[in-house]
């Protein structure tokens, strides 16, 4: 599913930092991940790149069998549409639009007609059992609500993995561990890849493996 | 194709700051609104003032004497000189871009009709007078051909000559005036096309007669005051101003190069430094109403990147979520330019309504001439600079949309 080898990235400001030093990992499609590490230590750097957000400068990085390399804006969009599904630690909802909307987004930059993507989001709505709240705008919404809204726009083009950057970082415990449990189910449910990153250990210890990252490689796994 | 997914997205996203958009459209709409005003009035001054010259034939040449200022064949200078019917007959003759002419008397006299008297001027002339100045004409006929042939004693009167001489409602046609101690017939009674222009005299205020008439009456002798001719259509009124006058002076021993022996004037002339002068207007007019404009379409354009700024999250997420950078330049894009059209349209709409509405106050309260318009053509053209503008402003805040990365701006900070 995910073949990444000698993995490098710099990014060059005004002291040039070598941030990934020759990462290399496989993921197996269907596996729930968690990668850890310090702050500085490159994760988000590299969840980036798995999701086709940043470049890299020198390796391979496939995904799904196909290389992921100096593609043009419009060619990673779409594979970001079609593969790829997001969540963000701040949910990263648009303030402007209703649950609904926000969850039929991807479909719109999808293509999919208007009435078909309502119908899809009520669907998703309704498996994270938000189906009430459709109306509501996200600052309507309990954290963990706008987490569930965000776990169902990223579901909803029926993504080959989902990444999500400190899912849990803005939850309390207890809507941490249901938050845990429903990205498990999906898991367990659809066969989607799952790459959580996160430092807390008890998300961590809720994956079935856990890649460590340390100053730009992978420490332990 | 339409998409009516992508509108109702835009929509959304211009109606969710109404003040902002509401303040950013005023811009827009302002500089429509000023600039269909300005173009708008300058087109009634303009037409106002053309009007005028409406009723005068506008490649017209005057002619009249001067003293001589150059000795010539024998001649000194300083000699006293008169146009004569030999002229009419040479000019008729020789002159090619010559195509009416008329020759004028003019005299003071006193009109009586019973105990009804008053002081006007008349004025012996050709049909071609009338070609020259047009008239309405509000009884009768104008003097003609046969009048001239036959030096017969009838008059074309101005219309205060007639209310004066006459009781309201009475047909003056056929019956008599005496005019400096000679009947005349009334053959028709006029007014000029354009009142404020005189040729000589005040046509309100005058008696035309026949220019034989007058000739033959004995005092003036064969005189003429005053000589006009209209241009062939083919030729410059300049042309015949001076191959009119080199007929003349040759006819009368005059030096050719004697330029202040002859006077002249030239309608043409004039008319063109009038038209000059309103499209100067009309140039000062465009760029003061498109500097309105497009000082309205940079507010746009300032407030959509200012926009931008703060709306780099959802452009970030938009983009993060699968939509292609042709997809965010569009939406910036169709966002200005649904602002800036509508703030136009309102401009463009209040502006035609304010006209319309001064047309009506102007017509009803006041004789001023000026009365604003403008025209469709003008009209669509606006839009068309709208629909422009409106792409242009959106053109830059949609370059630095394209160059918000996803992840700079989904960051957590």
């Amino acid at each position: 599913m995910i073949k990444i080898r000698d993995l490098n990235k710099t990014y060059f400001g005004a002291t040039p930092l070598h941030v990934l030093k020759g990462i290399c990992m496989d993921v197996d499609e269907g596996e729930f991940i968690a990668i850890m590490g310090a702050s500085g230590s490159g994760k988000s750097t590299l969840l980036n790149i798995l999701g086709i957000l940043d470049s890299y400068d020198s390796g391979e990085y496939w995904l799904g069998g196909v290389l992921i390399r100096n593609l043009s804006e419009t060619k990673a969009a779409v594979l970001r549409n079609r593969k790829i599904g997001f969540v963000f630690q701040s949910f990263n909802l648009i303030a402007f639009k209703n649950a609904m909307e926000n969850v039929a987004l991807p479909l719109y930059y999808k293509g999919v007609g208007r009435k078909k993507r309502n119908m899809l989001a009520m669907e998703y709505l309704d498996k994270m059992g938000l189906k009430s709240h459709a109306d509501h705008l996200p600052n309507e919404l309990s954290g963990g609500q706008k987490q569930r809204v965000a776990i169902a726009r990223a579901l909803i083009t029926q993504p080959q993995m989902i990444l999500a950057d400190e899912p849990t970082g803005a939850l309390d415990s207890v809507t941490s561990g249901e938050m845990i449990r429903l990205l498990r189910e999906i898991n367990a449910a659809n066969g989607i890849t799952m790459l959580l990153v996160t430092h807390e250990q008890a998300v961590a210890e809720a994956t079935d493996r856990i890649i460590h990252i340390r100053d730009g490689v992978i420490g332990g796994d | 194709m339409f998409d009516l997914d992508k509108w109702k997205e835009i929509w959304a996203t211009i109606t969710r700051n109404r003040t902002r958009s509401i303040l950013t459209a005023f811009g827009v709409s302002w500089g429509l609104f000023m600039f269909i005003l300005l173009v708008g009035f300058g087109n009634g001054f303009k037409k106002g003032v053309m009007d005028n010259f409406s009723g005068i034939s506008p490649n017209a040449c005057f002619f009249w004497t001067n003293r001589t200022s150059v000795p010539f064949e024998g001649y000194r200078k300083g000699r006293r000189w008169e146009m004569n019917s030999k002229d009419l007959t040479l000019v008729r003759e020789k002159a090619q871009s010559v195509k009416y002419i008329s020759p004028m008397l003019f005299s003071g006299i006193n009109t009586v009709r019973g105990n009804k008297t008053g002081s006007y001027t008349m004025m012996g002339v050709f049909p071609d007078q009338f070609e020259i100045q047009s008239m309405y004409i509000l009884h009768g006929r104008l003097i003609n051909d046969i009048d001239i042939a036959q030096s017969r004693k009838v008059c074309f009167i101005g219309r205060e000559v007639y209310e004066t001489l006459f009781s309201m409602g009475e047909n003056p046609v056929g019956e008599s005036i005496r005019a400096g101690g000679i009947y005349y017939r009334v053959a028709g009674v006029g007014a000029p096309v354009s009142p404020d222009i005189s040729i000589g005299s005040n046509p309100l205020q005058t008696v035309y007669i026949p220019f034989s008439t007058m000739k033959h009456t004995g005092r003036w002798g064969d005189v003429v005051d005053l000589l006009a001719v209209t241009t062939k259509t083919t030729y410059d009124a300049e042309f015949t101003e001076l191959e009119v006058k080199e007929i003349i002076k040759n006819n009368h021993n005059i030096a050719p190069e004697d330029s202040k022996a002859m006077g002249s004037f030239n309608v043409e002339k004039e008319f063109r430094m009038v038209e000059n002068l309103f499209t100067g207007i009309s140039v000062l007019i465009w760029i003061v109403g498109m500097g309105a404009l497009f000082s309205g379409v940079i507010g746009i354009s300032n407030i959509m990147l200012v926009t931008i700024r703060e709306r780099m999250r959802e452009i970030g997420i938009r983009r993060a979520i699968g939509a292609k950078p042709f997809a965010i330049i569009s939406q910036i894009l169709s966002e200005s330019f649904v602002l800036t059209s509508i703030a136009g349209m309102a401009g463009l709409l209040a502006g035609i309504g304010t006209l319309t509405l001064a047309q009506q106050m102007i017509t009803t309260e006041s004789k001023v001439v000026i009365i604003p318009f403008v025209s469709f053509r003008l009209a669509l053209a606006a839009v068309g600079i709208l629909v422009f503008s409106g792409l242009i402003a959106g053109l830059m805040p949609a370059l630095k949309a394209l160059r918000i990365k996803a992840i700079d701006a989904i960051r957590d900070e």
